[in-house]
């Protein structure tokens, strides 16, 4: 059984653009090959449920969101909800992408939360990116990448779980002078977003109710609980992607 | 089984039971030979059911072809059949559909004129009611989907307004055989005016003007209703009593009357006067109140607890004041049930208005801004009575609940189905836009794509 052109809209896979004027995209070559014309595509589509309540309205051609991208399934609880599309060609205006959720409003989750449910397991390391939790995982850890730093779905779901200990891997790249200007206007302390992040979940799990270990693996600027992560030579250690290509590929 | 495929296999079942779909076919062929062919080659469950549809709302084209404006109803008819060709071309991702448009040649010239509508209505009224019933029973019967936004729903929706369409003209197609019979037709009404008033092309709008006919003397509703079954609806006894006839009725003899009269007559329910603004809560009449609400309501107008105030009325609706301590007081009583958190809100039951089954008042704390998307009122929060000092806490029921975030089965399916079908694509070496995966992978990141595979990576769709 196939999907429908309205299924595949509703739930982000296909996004429809006004900027899309060639045939060229992979997409309309395929939904043309099963019988629509580029017309009958470009029109405006509207849905309508229950006369009133739901309303989907699409201009222009159709995309695929996720096009040129590696993409990594993202999950809530044991169920499928979005996908996370990480750029391929350098210099990306959008480097991470989640398909869009213009149409319902299921939380995107997070990757690889499957390992939340496996008591065998004791400790679980969250990281801001699939690309680091790649690497906690060749490193032997079982990661999460919770995709950005405020994903408050995934915090919460793993403090519900209560079972395994929690290692906070989130990024340290440096500020740039214009960060540095505004966290001075605003009063924040001249820390990196990562790190400022590591102290929000961590007191955010708190408040969840969660009681078992948090360890910092990169966070050793701030707080008592120095980091478990530390760099042989002395540099600046950023993040566990930039890490592994760098130095620790050619080690593990 | 899937859920689609235990909808629509009764109906297949019926219909090829019945041997309906071959006389049906038989009857449109000459209008849609080509199409047909297509339609039928294809004998998998999914594509009969999609196919049976697409022959029912052609036959409700055919239908109703005479007896409205011809343009309108070609338009209409383009229209079904390119919105039907998403269904058809989608029917089974792995089985291609080739479905032009070649149909629309056949829609733009065939000989529209070859059938009446009563030799037509004939034919196809009692083989088309009987499938309807049938589809009816079977969205009867059917498990209650309660995402609302479901595109199941959005695809039964589209299914529900064509049945309730059809039968409407199936409806009227003997009664305005029957005015035209009597010479209404060509002098009392004209169909393209008709049309014009409502897109869907409902037939509702006939029956004012066909209201002289009528000629009820002092009766009540229900006798009304009786004497136009008796007189005019008795001769088409399938529709005899039914719901959707006596609807008719009602409508033609509301209009009737209102007509002769210049009012309304009995078939209108007087209006309910709505409490006014601010309105004292002892003299509001709480019985036509829900239950529920009561109590909020009472303290909403509560001197000690009364947390908003009047302050007139502008060019955008009414105007009020929230008094913020008192806010943060009753929820923390909880007496006050918030219904939705934000960053910068809540949203709660109305105090104004009151029977909010879907909350619309909203409070933003940060801007200091209030309004309810309801009756409208709207206006600023007042902090004086809120000490800096005190901080308030809302994480007792800010706390967003994992427990009540689900992802719906469907949603699971068709993202799984993406994937295995990515996954397919990203081991395909030869295409180019994997091994541009693969080489991102493996170069710029230092990861080995197979390892990487293991985790869920899969390279973009495309074809």
């Amino acid at each position: 059984m196939g999907w429908t052109l309205t299924q595949l809209t509703y739930y982000g896979l296909v996004a429809f653009s006004k900027n899309i004027k060639t045939v060229d995209y992979s997409i309309l070559q395929l939904l043309c090959k099963h019988g629509m014309t580029p017309t009958g595509i470009c029109r405006n589509k509207q849905y309508t449920v229950n006369d009133e309540t739901v309303e989907i309205i699409c201009e222009g051609l159709p995309y695929f969101p996720l096009n040129n991208r590696v993409t990594f399934p993202l999950m809530v609880g044991q169920r499928m909800s979005s996908f996370y599309g990480r750029a391929i060609w350098k210099n990306s205006k959008v480097p991470h992408i989640k398909l869009p959720r213009k149409h319902h409003s299921t939380p995107p989750g997070g990757w690889n939360t499957a390992v939340l449910a496996d008591p065998r397991i004791e400790h679980v390391s969250v990281t801001e990116a699939v690309i680091d939790g790649l690497v906690i995982d060749r490193l032997g850890g079982y990661p999460i990448g919770i995709i950005g730093t405020g994903n408050s779905t995934t915090i919460c779901e793993i403090a519900l779980g209560k079972k395994q200990n929690i290692y906070l891997g989130y990024d340290n790249e440096e500020l740039s002078p214009a960060e540095l200007k505004l966290h001075k206007e605003t009063g924040k302390p001249d820390l990196p977003p990562g790190q400022l992040a590591t102290e929000r979940t961590a007191k955010l799990l708190r408040d969840f109710g969660y009681k078992e270990t948090i360890t910092y693996l990169t966070h050793y600027t701030l707080g008592s609980e120095n980091p478990i992560w530390k760099v042989s030579d002395g540099s600046i250690f950023k993040d566990f992607g930039a890490w592994w290509k760098d130095k620790g590929q050619f080690f593990f | 089984m899937s859920t689609d495929e235990w909808t629509y296999r009764p109906l297949v079942n019926y219909l090829n039971t019945r041997d309906i779909i071959p006389r049906l076919i038989s009857l449109l062929r000459p209008y849609y030979g080509c199409f047909l062919d297509k339609i039928c080659a294809d004998q998998s469950p999914a594509n009969q059911y999609y196919g049976y549809y697409t022959l029912l709302t052609l036959a409700s084209v055919v239908l109703h072809r005479d007896a409205f404006d011809v343009g309108k109803i070609v338009t209409q008819e383009k229209r079904v059949i390119h919105n039907h060709q998403v269904s058809l071309c989608r029917v089974d991702a792995c089985t291609t559909r080739e479905v032009n448009h070649e149909q629309l040649r056949y829609v733009d010239y065939f000989d529209r004129r070859s059938k009446s509508v009563a030799e037509l209505a004939t034919y196809l009224r009692p083989l088309i009611m009987d499938v309807l019933d049938v589809k009816c029973s079977v969205g009867d019967n059917e498990e209650p989907n309660r995402d609302r936004a479901m595109p199941h729903d959005l695809e039964r929706g589209e299914w529900w307004k064509h049945v309730h369409q059809i039968q409407r003209y199936l409806a009227m197609i003997p009664l305005a055989v029957f005015l035209q019979s009597h010479g209404f037709y060509a002098d009392q009404y004209d169909p393209r005016t008709i049309w014009n008033r409502e897109k869907n092309g409902s037939l509702m709008y006939l029956f004012p003007e066909c209201a002289p006919i009528i000629r009820p003397q002092a009766m009540s509703a229900d006798e009304q209703i009786e004497w136009f079954c008796n007189n005019y609806v008795d001769q088409w006894e399938e529709y005899h009593a039914s719901a959707t006839m006596r609807m008719l009725a009602n409508r033609i003899v509301k209009h009737t009357l209102k007509a002769r009269n210049g009012f309304d007559v009995g078939l209108t329910k007087p209006k309910v006067e709505q409490p006014s603004l601010f309105a004292d809560p002892h003299s509001i009449p709480f019985g036509r109140i829900l239950s529920h609400h009561r109590d909020q309501y009472a303290v909403y107008h509560d001197s000690k607890t009364k947390f908003i105030e009047s302050r007139g009325e502008d060019k955008h609706g009414k105007v009020g004041l929230i008094h913020l301590g008192r806010l943060c007081d009753l929820i923390e009583q909880k007496k006050i049930v918030v219904s939705k958190w934000k960053e910068q809100g809540c949203t709660i039951s109305c105090p104004i208005h009151g029977r909010d089954s879907d909350p619309s008042f909203n409070i933003e704390f940060e801007r200091n801004w209030f309004w309810c998307y309801g009756c409208g009122i709207h206006g600023r929060i007042d902090r004086s009575d809120v000490p800096d000092t005190i901080s308030v806490n809302f994480s007792h029921t800010a706390k967003p609940d994992a427990t009540n975030i689900k992802v719906s089965p469907e949603h699971h399916r068709i993202m799984s189905d993406t994937q295995i079908l990515l996954q397919k694509m990203y081991l395909g070496e030869s295409d180019d836009d994997a091994m541009d995966a693969w080489e991102y992978l493996a170069t710029q990141r230092g990861h080995d794509p197979y390892h990487a595979f293991d985790l869920g990576a899969v390279m973009d769709m495309s074809m």
